[in-house]
């Protein structure tokens, strides 16, 4: 067991007060074997429990049941963020795709709506003397 | 379920072991919050974020520290950051700090009982209010009080002694009061 000194006892009260549960554990045994076999240390031991006491009249804050009920739910609200990040994962991911789609739809739509075109026999010689004529050469040439 | 297999089991997202946490340490971490922060709304943040840290990083926490001196710690931080930036703030309204007067919601708190002793540990240093908090009043161990404030026990006890003799002044006066 620690020997326990007067010094060391009066340090202890006034760092703890006069509860024994509050003192240290590995010392507790020696200061109160010291306080059952040391008079004055019964003097010191009652100004510490006025102190003691008079500090119990600090209020109770309470506590917040709301608040807890909140925190019983951080696993849920950590879930289901987590869970929509993946969805914009996914969503973001599938963009390129999707908009690669979506221009294919436009433009399947806009070739059904607009309908075939029809040309004659002279455009297509048109254009194709043009594209030839454009390369030095012509239909007439070859 | 000692400590750290409850943290271990968080750290793998078991919700039953957060909630076991949570039923575990919620009300002295909020009384903790409450009364340095004299403010229940603050308090309430400052819980909420203590245990978001949990769920989040539990595998940052080492079984050589104690859970509640952990715990209590993130407390601590979250309020002294709290009462910085209130400070900061009432330094710019060019409010006087050495004897700041009693918030609307610590003025709540201290309604119904004896607000001498309330307004004695809010004229204290923070860091003694912080040691009178955690020792008296949330039954922390000075071991467990000095690794929350990450002091030497020497330290803590001499915070707490410096602490309880400008109480006893208070009490002198309150009681010189009452017998006049």
């Amino acid at each position: 067991m620690t020997e326990m000194t007067e010094q060391r006892f009066k340090e202890i009260l006034s760092a703890y007060g006069a509860a024994p549960a509050h003192w240290p554990e590995g010392e507790r045994s020696a200061a109160q074997e010291f306080l059952s076999a040391t008079p004055s240390a019964k003097l010191l031991l009652s100004e510490e429990m006025a102190l003691d006491a008079w500090m119990s009249n600090l209020p109770d804050p309470g506590i917040s049941e709301a608040a807890k009920h909140r925190i019983l739910g951080i696993p849920d609200v950590e879930r289901t963020e987590t869970e929509s990040r993946d969805l914009i994962k996914i969503l973001t991911g599938w963009r390129p795709i999707a908009g690669l789609s979506s221009a294919l739809a436009c433009g399947l739509l806009l070739g059904l709506f607009l309908g075939p075109v029809e040309t004659t026999a002279d455009e297509y010689d048109t254009i194709d003397n043009t594209g030839l004529t454009a390369i030095g050469t012509s239909v007439e040439e070859q | 379920m000692n400590d750290t297999a409850l943290m271990e089991r968080i750290a793998e997202q078991d919700e039953v072991a957060f909630r076991s946490l949570v039923q575990l340490y919620f009300d002295r971490l909020f009384r903790y919050a409450a009364r340095l922060l004299g403010d229940r709304i603050e308090a309430e943040d400052a819980i909420q974020d203590c245990f978001l840290t949990v769920w989040r990083k539990a595998e940052t926490w080492k079984p050589t520290a104690s859970l509640s001196s952990w715990l209590h710690r993130i407390v601590h931080n979250h309020c002294i950051d709290l009462i910085r930036k209130r400070r900061a703030m009432e330094d710019s309204n060019e409010i006087d700090l050495i004897d700041p007067a009693p918030s609307p919601e610590s003025r709540a708190i201290s309604a119904e009982t004896d607000q001498l002793v309330d307004a004695a540990i809010r004229k204290l240093p923070l860091r003694q209010q912080a040691a009178l908090h955690l020792v008296h009043f949330g039954g922390l161990s000075g071991a467990e009080a000095a690794a929350t404030l990450e002091i030497s026990v020497e330290a803590l006890e001499s915070l707490l002694s410096r602490a309880r003799r400008t109480l006893r002044e208070a009490m002198a006066r309150d009681m010189a009061k009452g017998a006049a």
